[in-house]
Order: structure tokens, then C-alpha cells, then sequence
């Protein structure tokens, strides 16, 4: 009896380091195949103008949430110095549109340039208005000149053909190994499309009604867009709007859950929802709990996660939680980072199982 | 999306059923487990599902009215009655001609048994598992192309991966962890503190998960197992804290295990004092 059970913890040790799990960062080539490995269902899911011909990114991770305060932009910062700390060059990119200010979060003046100077300007590659931080192999992409996004035009599909540009331009001049995209509030067209750009796309909820609610508008949105976009890759705009049109019978989706409707349109259109399933696959949701006092909030975090499955029939693994921790405004009023100025914290601690499981989340 | 895929239940399902079940209520697929899934497979399940459509779970807000999250909930319990009960699982396995499925089918169905959820997410995720192709159901074209693109590297790692999952699978499969606990019981002293640790690492629960589910400190699961009598607090506690421990892991003769450790602690304890 003792020697099965020694056996069983053996072997899942062994496992575990041949996965590489909580080792270094993995060799070029293993990231560059288990990337490949996603890249057509994820390309399927890009917006309809998008064309990388194969061109591949690093891997994306998007930091969302449907609601404003939850705290992305700190998760974002946070989470881009811990991955940096495990040997990853990390691109944090604030794509919060008119309400930029990641680069306060790295203790940074406003800068003069940014996003705006690529994709609505189109002056600038990423490359030059990249700046670094003081959080070694973490450098950032600022919002910049707030005022021209301002106007509807500014962020048309040129715009966004050129921040998915700037995507494969960070792999092919090897700027970073990872984009972290810090996203704003609500349930934009825009914020969804680069909510879906990402590989893994985690949801910063609290425990409470307004944000779970919030969140779950966001997922909604993003399986309509996904469904839009898949029609769109696959020049079959027709058959996505009739699926958007099953979707939203309001008897059905009530009833199960998209999962499961989706499984049923499926005996209709087999073809464009096995595209759409691959494009979902190859996408990973995360919820990661935010403001975590109880181990009742702890338990919402893993509900909502199989809610998001069952229900959303979405890619969702764990990404853990945060603890309520009045270090994080204290370090945000010291213009620091909260890694750094409260690193024996419980959150810092925190941040760095979310760090490791957003790693495996990623394959890695 | 897992969800949505024609679930390996659908291919041990007898024609004549399985159009129904692909609309009606399947047990299996109700609780999200494969049809050869083990007790504490079902157990786990359904304990996460009654959390998140439970009443009160803050969890479904404005996604299901009260009555439909009711109605989700009485399926969920209907199908744990039916699934959790051996005979009752039987019988039901039988009328809808539902088969527990082969070793090698187990194999990948029941990779998350003595397998951290981690090694599973990773392994999946790399492409390195694939459950659904591996049931006979649909093949993503990704998928095949992944297979090209692989180095020799990682497809060495993919090998080994897979046969470890297999080896602990069968492990899993070949004795039920119902038999194993018996056997265990028969095999020492039921007042014994090391006997407890061995049923809940045969039920593949560590120290920190049933501490965080049963709120007793993990010193005293540690002192318990350890039969640290001296490291533990009055007996009636004691036996409060077996009684959690013993429910949380559903063991065989609770009862019995309660009694003959909070006997024997209390013994010592009165021996101390005299």
C-alpha cells in the first residue's frame, strides 16, 4: 500500500518537471511549437480584416473584466513584474483608450508618446514608443496623447490593422516573449477584439453583484463577436448572423446555456461551428478574483469558473485570487508597485501563483 | 468548449438512447463527469456544481432567475442520487445500455485522477491529451496540424506524458477507491491515527484541501495521523474533528473510526490527569 502511494507521488513529480512547470522559460522552439500549435483556431477568431497570413505573435494575454475598478490595470503591472521575475520580457501594453494610465502603476511621468503614435497615426512602430520601466525585463506601451482618441474615427479597422501589425512586429524584431494587454472597462467592440486577440484572456472579478454581473455581460459580448468574427474569417457572414440569431432566443439560452445551444446549432451548421469550437479552443479563459476576504469569495471565483464552461461553454482554467490587502493603495499613493514596495505581502504572494498558473495556463 | 462537443458519453450510449440524451437529461453529462468516472470523481463534481447553483450562490447573478437556478439544482441532485448509489448507478447504466468503458478508454478519461489539475491544464492545453480525439469524437484540423509542427523534443515528452497518465489511470480503474478503503480498514487497528492518513491519501486528498474543506487546522489533521496525542485539544473536539474528517472523505464504519480514536485519545488524556 505505502509503495503505491510512493509510486503515484513519483510519478507526478517527474511529470510535473518534465512539463517544465515552475522551471525556467521554456527553449524558443517549444514556445514557437505550442504557439503554432493554437495558431489557426485563434487566427479564426480575429476580427474579419485581419490578415497574418500565418504571421504568429508572442503569446497575448489580455487582463479584462467588464467593469471599471476591479482592478485590472494593478493586476496588469503586477502580474507583468512577476512574469518578468521568472525570466519572461514582457510588453505590457495599456489599451484602457481614453483612460490610459498603466504607466502611473510603474511610477512613470505621463509619457508624450504611445499607442496613439502606431495605430492612429500610423508615425511611429512599437519599437520606438516602447519605453522601459523600473522593473527589470518589463517595458511598456503608454496610452499617449489622450486627446485624438477622443474622436469615433480614431480606432477604425486601419487602426486596428496596425496594432495587430504591431503585434507580429514584437516577435519578428524580438522585442518581448510575452504582450500583457491592460484593457478598459465595458464591453466595447474594440476592448472585445483585443480581448479575443489574446491566448489566455483573464477576467479580473470581485465578489460582487455588480462586477459578476459586468463579467458575464463581457463573456456574452465576446462569443457574439467571436461568432461574428469566425463568419467573417470564414466569408460566411450569413451563417453568422443566423447562428447570432439562434443564440439570442431567449427560451433556449436560459434554459442550458450557449454551451449547450451551440452543441444543438451544431447539428445544423457542423462546419462553422467546428471552426467556431477550434477558435474557442484555442483561446483559455481565466477568473481571477479580485479582493478576496473570505473563503466564501474564493468559492465564487471557482463557480463562476465553471459557470463560464457550462453555461459559455468557454476554455476556463483557474487563475486563482487575490487577497483584500490595503498594501495595494498604499503602494499605489508611493507611486510603486506593489511587488516591490510590499514584497512579503500576502497579495505579492499572491501575484506570483497567478504569475505561475498563468504560465501553465499558457502551456508553458 | 468542451461542453458543447458530443461528450464520450454519446458514443457508449445505445442508438436507440442516444438522440434522447442528446436533448433529455443525461446523469453523466448533468454532472459533467465521463461514464467510468470513480465515487470520489462524482463526489467532487457534484460538491462544485451545488456550490455554484446552490441557493444563495452569489455566483449566478443575472445569469439565472431563482426558479431556473431551482430547476438546475434539482437535476444536479437527481442525477448524484442516482450516481452516487452503486446499484442505482448500475441500474441506470444498464437501461440506457451506457458502458463504464474499456482500460484504454479509462486511460484518457480518467487522467485527473492522482494527477494535479496543473499537469492536466498544461498537458491539454500543449495538445499533448487530446480527450475528445481520443473517444473517437471530432478532430480539430489545429490539431492535426499541431502534430506536424511538433520538434522531436517535445514529441518525446509527449510520449512519456501519456504514458504515465495511462499507468496511473489503470491504477485508478483496476481498484476502486470503495475497495481499497475496506482494505485498508481490514488491514489495522481502526483507533489507529496512521490508518485515517492512509484512506485519505488513497482518496487522493492532501492535508491542505481537507483542512480548508473541514476547517480543522492542518497541526491537528498532522497530529491526528501522527497520533500526536499530546499535540491535540480535549476529546470531544477530537471527535468533532473525526467526524468532519471521516464525512468529508465518505469513509467506510465512520462510526467505528471515531469511536475507537477519541477511545483511545481520551484514555491518554485521563491517564495524564490521574
Amino acid at each position: 500500500m505505502m509503495s503505491k502511494i510512493f509510486d503515484r507521488v513519483s510519478e507526478a513529480t517527474a511529470a510535473r518537471g518534465m512539463m517544465g512547470l515552475r522551471g525556467p522559460k521554456p527553449d524558443p522552439t517549444v514556445i514557437a511549437a505550442r504557439m503554432a500549435a493554437r495558431q489557426r483556431g485563434w487566427e479564426l477568431g480575429l476580427p474579419g480584416y485581419t490578415d497574418l497570413s500565418g504571421r504568429r505573435p508572442p503569446p497575448i494575454i489580455a487582463i479584462g473584466g467588464g467593469k471599471g475598478g476591479v482592478g485590472k490595470s494593478l493586476v496588469s503591472a503586477n502580474l507583468a513584474v512577476k512574469l518578468a521575475a521568472s525570466g519572461w520580457r514582457v510588453l505590457a501594453i495599456d489599451m484602457d483608450i481614453g483612460g490610459a494610465n498603466l504607466h502611473t502603476y510603474f511610477g512613470l511621468p505621463t509619457p508624450t508618446r504611445g499607442l496613439a503614435d502606431v495605430v492612429v497615426y500610423g508615425r511611429s512602430s512599437l519599437a520606438d514608443v516602447m519605453v522601459t520601466t523600473n522593473a527589470t525585463g518589463v517595458s511598456l506601451v503608454a496610452g499617449g496623447n489622450e486627446e485624438v482618441w477622443g474622436g469615433a474615427a480614431a480606432m477604425d479597422q486601419a487602426a486596428m490593422g496596425r496594432l495587430f501589425e504591431s503585434f507580429i512586429e514584437v516577435q519578428e524584431k524580438d522585442l518581448a516573449d510575452i504582450i500583457l494587454l491592460d484593457l478598459g472597462a465595458g464591453t466595447h467592440g474594440l476592448t472585445l477584439d483585443c480581448y479575443l486577440a489574446a491566448h489566455l484572456g483573464i477576467l479580473t472579478v470581485l465578489p460582487e453583484p455588480t462586477s459578476i454581473e459586468n463579467a458575464y455581460l463581457f463573456l456574452k459580448t465576446a462569443l457574439f463577436r467571436l461568432v461574428r468574427n469566425v463568419g467573417d474569417q470564414l466569408k460566411q457572414e450569413d451563417i453568422a448572423l443566423i447562428v447570432r440569431d439562434l443564440l439570442v432566443e431567449p427560451d433556449k439560452a436560459r434554459k442550458s446555456g450557449y454551451g449547450d445551444h451551440l452543441r444543438l446549432i451544431g447539428a445544423k451548421y457542423p462546419e462553422f461551428i467546428a471552426s467556431l469550437r477550434s477558435a474557442v479552443q484555442s483561446r483559455t479563459l481565466g477568473i481571477a478574483v479580485n479582493q478576496v476576504r473570505s473563503q466564501k469569495d474564493i468559492d465564487v471565483g471557482k463557480s463562476m469558473e465553471l459557470i463560464a464552461e457550462r453555461y459559455f461553454g468557454f476554455n476556463c482554467r483557474s487563475c486563482g485570487y487575490l487577497n483584500y490587502d490595503e498594501a495595494a493603495w498604499k503602494s499605489l499613493r508611493n507611486r510603486r508597485l506593489l511587488v516591490v514596495d510590499f514584497p512579503h505581502s500576502v497579495l505579492s504572494k499572491r501575484f506570483s501563483e497567478l504569475s505561475r498558473l498563468v504560465l501553465s495556463n499558457l502551456g508553458f | 468548449m468542451h461542453q458543447t462537443e458530443p461528450k464520450a458519453a454519446g458514443n457508449h450510449v445505445s442508438a436507440s438512447h442516444q438522440q434522447d440524451n442528446a436533448l433529455e437529461v443525461n446523469y453523466y453529462r448533468v454532472l459533467d463527469v465521463e461514464p467510468n468516472a470513480s465515487r470520489m470523481t462524482i463526489r467532487e463534481a457534484y460538491l462544485r456544481l451545488k456550490n455554484a447553483y446552490g441557493s444563495g450562490s452569489a455566483a449566478l447573478y443575472s445569469l439565472l432567475s431563482k426558479e431556473e437556478a431551482s430547476a438546475q439544482m434539482a437535476q444536479i441532485e437527481a442525477a448524484f442520487r442516482v450516481l452516487s448509489d452503486e446499484v442505482a448507478r448500475r441500474a441506470y447504466d444498464r437501461e440506457y445500455g451506457i458502458k463504464r468503458g474499456n482500460q484504454r478508454q479509462g486511460a484518457v478519461n480518467q487522467v485527473n485522477i492522482g494527477f494535479s489539475q496543473d499537469d492536466l491544464v498544461a498537458a491539454t492545453l500543449a495538445g499533448y491529451v487530446d480527450l475528445d480525439g481520443a473517444n473517437g469524437g471530432p478532430t480539430e484540423a489545429g490539431d492535426l496540424g499541431a502534430e506536424e509542427l511538433r520538434p522531436e523534443a517535445v514529441i518525446r515528452t509527449t510520449r512519456s506524458m501519456l504514458t504515465i497518465i495511462k499507468l496511473k489511470a489503470n491504477k485508478a480503474t483496476a481498484t476502486d477507491v470503495r475497495e481499497l478503503l475496506l482494505e485498508i480498514l481490514q488491514s489495522g487497528d481502526p483507533g489507529d491515527g496512521d490508518l485515517l492518513r492512509r484512506m485519505r491519501e488513497a482518496c487522493d486528498v492532501s492535508e491542505q484541501e481537507i483542512s480548508e474543506r473541514t476547517k480543522v487546522s492542518v497541526a491537528y489533521i498532522q497530529a491526528i495521523e501522527a497520533n500526536r496525542f499530546d499535540r491535540l485539544p480535549q476529546g470531544v473536539f477530537v471527535k468533532g474533528f473525526l467526524r468532519s474528517y471521516c464525512r468529508y472523505l465518505d469513509l467506510p464504519e465512520a462510526d467505528k473510526l471515531v469511536q475507537a480514536f477519541s477511545a483511545r485519545l481520551m484514555d491518554w488524556q485521563a491517564n495524564r490527569k490521574s
